[in-house]
């Protein structure tokens, strides 16, 4: 499998393991070198704040022509991802540039806990709560993200 | 050109055009012209087009190709345009100068031939010159571009090719479209990429051009383009497929094509009510044995008792000459007299009956028709590619010319017929017109039915002169049929089917 990882993967795995963004991380699978276990702090002043959430990313045979498969693993209450994990996000869609890295598209998830955008919904019944009553839509996030983001 | 008639096609397997009056008034009427194209046609007209942009502005290929796209393909227009306002051209595609249109910028071109670069996408330190970049100055390597682009073409995108790059700080995708030197050595280098490429700009050329449309018959790939847009005018393809521009459905001749979407709905309706079942068996009248109609022609010779009788009325005699004869489209009043004092409900369902099936009958016969002409059709070619014998080929394949020509006219003619029952089911009643057209059908009827004998008749039996010359008459026929049609013909009012014609007011045309 990793007999001949591209360059392009081995350059970017270096850099997140010797220079991690601020509040993530990202390690390869020892077996398979595709493959992130990610974990993404909830960002301060979010109803996130405090949670630790784990994600999976996977590097497929096209990348970087296509984008990476990131998926929640920790369960969240928010607009942008569903029931599964999955998250709504342009670049991890149509607007994917093979310039972008590993590095943006963690970033941008990080941005997208800190501004949830229930207009571009993933998880709609999230979405209208959120419309509805964002306070409330708030709340449960970080009721949430206190029972599954915070191990005792 | 000869205007009355709906499809002129050049000789054998030449190219397709011709002229034909829409129907209404003939000293008003209005002349359309259409000539069909094949794939590499419309190809070669859409790169005309392009060159004649990039000639006289230095735009990249695919710049053009988009600022075409906006002003429907019309070249004039988009030179004038930018001679006038460049910047709502530019505007027009996104960008916002004529120097941006025709992509000038920092990054451009391939950079000096010295020193090595990092590709933006797959890291690899690659010499200056195996690398490229747009004018946005986002750089990569050959083998990323290759990659980007077949990629690209292969989900679609081809006049909106554009950089893999994005912006540092949004992370947002570029939108700079590829230049000439991508096109030639990423899309067109390569077969398998340039076909794929070439077939997605024929199919936004004509989606996006009004005065060009795909042929309606399944999995055919020519196109036609005429010079009103919106003309209700029958056409014919590469491929011989007979349909009518305006609502690209079969041609319908003389019916309108309001009243073939009305009888369409029509018949529908009616086949689910069960009131009218399409048949293709029916019982000898004579020994009664269940015969299938296998071939165009509405006369059955029965196998087993060697009668001749119509399919349609059921009329049979000994001889088939009888059956050429006899009259059986026309609807005669008298025969449903008798069910009028009834009810009317009744009379106007057998009137509907009456029409369904003779409109069902040479549908089904025309099915016939167009394999038969594209079977003969290609006989012209296998016989033009036999190489025995000098003398004897030469006169095979004009014997086959005859025969093919002979069976496009009957193809021509049973289409006619068909529609020409619908056409008679939405006229008004007890005119003089009604009379003569159904006179001129009447007779028509009978000479198709006798050049579709003499046209499936066994190959040994055919006689070619024969066959011209019922082929001619049929067409002297059918266009006697349109003459009588376009001299004005009085509708039903209930029939929606008011005859298409000049009431929409100045259309635009433009030059074939
Ligand atoms: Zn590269
Ligand atoms: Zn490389
Ligand atoms: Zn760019
Ligand atoms: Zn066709
Ligand atoms: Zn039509
Ligand atoms: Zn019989
Ligand atoms: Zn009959």
């Amino acid at each position: 499998m990793s007999a001949s990882l591209p360059k392009r993967i081995v350059k970017e795995t270096q850099k997140l393991l010797s220079a991690p963004p601020p509040g993530i991380s990202a390690t390869p699978h020892e077996d398979n070198l595709r493959y992130f276990r990610v974990m993404i702090a909830g960002p301060s002043a979010s109803a996130y704040e405090g949670g630790i959430f784990v994600l999976e990313l996977f590097l497929t045979d096209s990348y970087p022509m296509a984008a990476p498969k990131v998926r929640f693993l920790t369960k969240i209450y928010h607009p942008n991802v569903d029931k599964l994990g999955r998250i709504c996000l342009d670049i991890l869609k149509d607007r994917w540039s093979p310039a972008l890295q590993i590095r943006t598209v963690l970033l941008s998830i990080q941005a997208l806990l800190s501004a949830p955008n229930p207009d571009d919904p993933l998880a709609n019944d999230v979405a209208e709560h959120w419309k509805s009553d964002e306070a409330d839509a708030i709340r449960t996030a970080g009721e949430w993200t206190r029972m599954y983001a915070m191990p005792e | 050109m000869d205007e009355s008639s709906s499809v002129q096609s050049g000789s054998g397997s030449g190219s397709r055009s011709g002229s034909a009056a829409l129907e209404g008034d003939r000293r008003t009427a209005v002349v359309v012209e259409w000539r069909a194209l094949t794939a590499e046609e419309l190809d070669e007209a859409l790169a005309g087009k392009v060159r004649k942009v990039t000639q006289v502005f230095a735009l990249p290929r695919l710049v053009a190709l988009r600022v075409l796209q906006r002003y429907r393909y019309e070249t004039d227009r988009v030179v004038e345009a930018l001679v006038s306002r460049p910047e709502a051209v530019a505007a027009s595609v996104g960008l916002t100068s004529l120097d941006e249109l025709q992509g000038a910028g920092p990054g451009s071109e391939t950079g000096p031939a010295d020193g090595d670069v990092v590709c933006g996408v797959c890291y690899c330190e690659v010499a200056m010159n195996e690398s490229h970049t747009l004018r946005c100055g986002h750089r990569f390597c050959y083998a990323c571009w290759r990659i980007h682009v077949e990629m690209e073409v292969r989900e679609g995108r081809a006049a909106g090719l554009a950089c893999m790059g994005s912006d540092a700080v949004s992370n947002a995708r570029c939108s700079v479209g590829v230049d000439d030197f991508v096109v030639e050595r990423f899309v067109l280098g390569k077969a398998r990429v340039a076909g794929r490429y070439k077939r997605f700009l024929r199919e936004s050329y004509v989606s996006g051009n009004p005065y060009i449309k795909w042929c309606p018959f399944e999995g055919c790939e020519c196109a036609v383009e005429v010079d009103l847009h919106d003309a209700a005018v029958s056409v014919e393809c590469h491929a011989g497929h007979l349909w009518c521009y305006r609502c690209s459905h079969e041609a319908h001749v003389p019916a309108s094509c309001e009243q073939v979407k009305t009888w369409l709905t029509e018949v529908r309706e009616e086949s689910a009510n069960d009131n009218w079942i399409v048949v293709n068996t029916k019982a000898c009248p004579k020994c009664g044995v269940a015969t299938e109609k296998n071939g165009g022609c509405n006369r059955i010779g029965c196998a087993k008792c060697s009668i001749h009788w119509c399919w349609l009325c059921g009329i049979s005699s000994p001889t088939p000459e009888l059956i050429y004869s006899h009259g059986c489209g026309k609807f005669e009043e008298e025969q449903s007299e008798t069910i009028q004092t009834r009810k009317t409900a009744a009379a106007e369902m057998a009137r509907f009956t009456h029409y369904a099936d003779r409109y069902n009958n040479h549908h089904v016969s025309r099915e016939f028709a167009q394999k038969l002409a594209a079977s003969l059709g290609n006989m012209i070619t296998s016989s033009s590619s036999s190489t025995t014998g000098g003398g004897s080929s030469e006169m095979r394949r004009t014997m086959a010319e005859q025969l093919a020509g002979a069976a496009k006219a009957h193809l021509r003619a049973r289409t006619a017929l068909k529609w020409s029952y619908v056409f008679g089911f939405y006229c008004r009643r007890g005119t003089r017109q009604l009379e003569l057209f159904e006179f001129t059908q009447e007779a028509l009827a009978k000479e198709v039915e006798q050049l579709a004998s003499a046209l499936e008749d066994d190959e040994d039996n055919v006689e070619p002169a024969d066959v011209v010359r019922l082929a001619h008459l049929v067409e002297h026929r059918l266009d006697g049929m349109q003459r009588t049609v376009a001299e004005g013909m009085q509708m039903a009012a209930e029939s929606g089917g008011v005859q298409e014609s000049s009431e929409a007011g100045p259309r635009k045309r433009r030059r074939l």
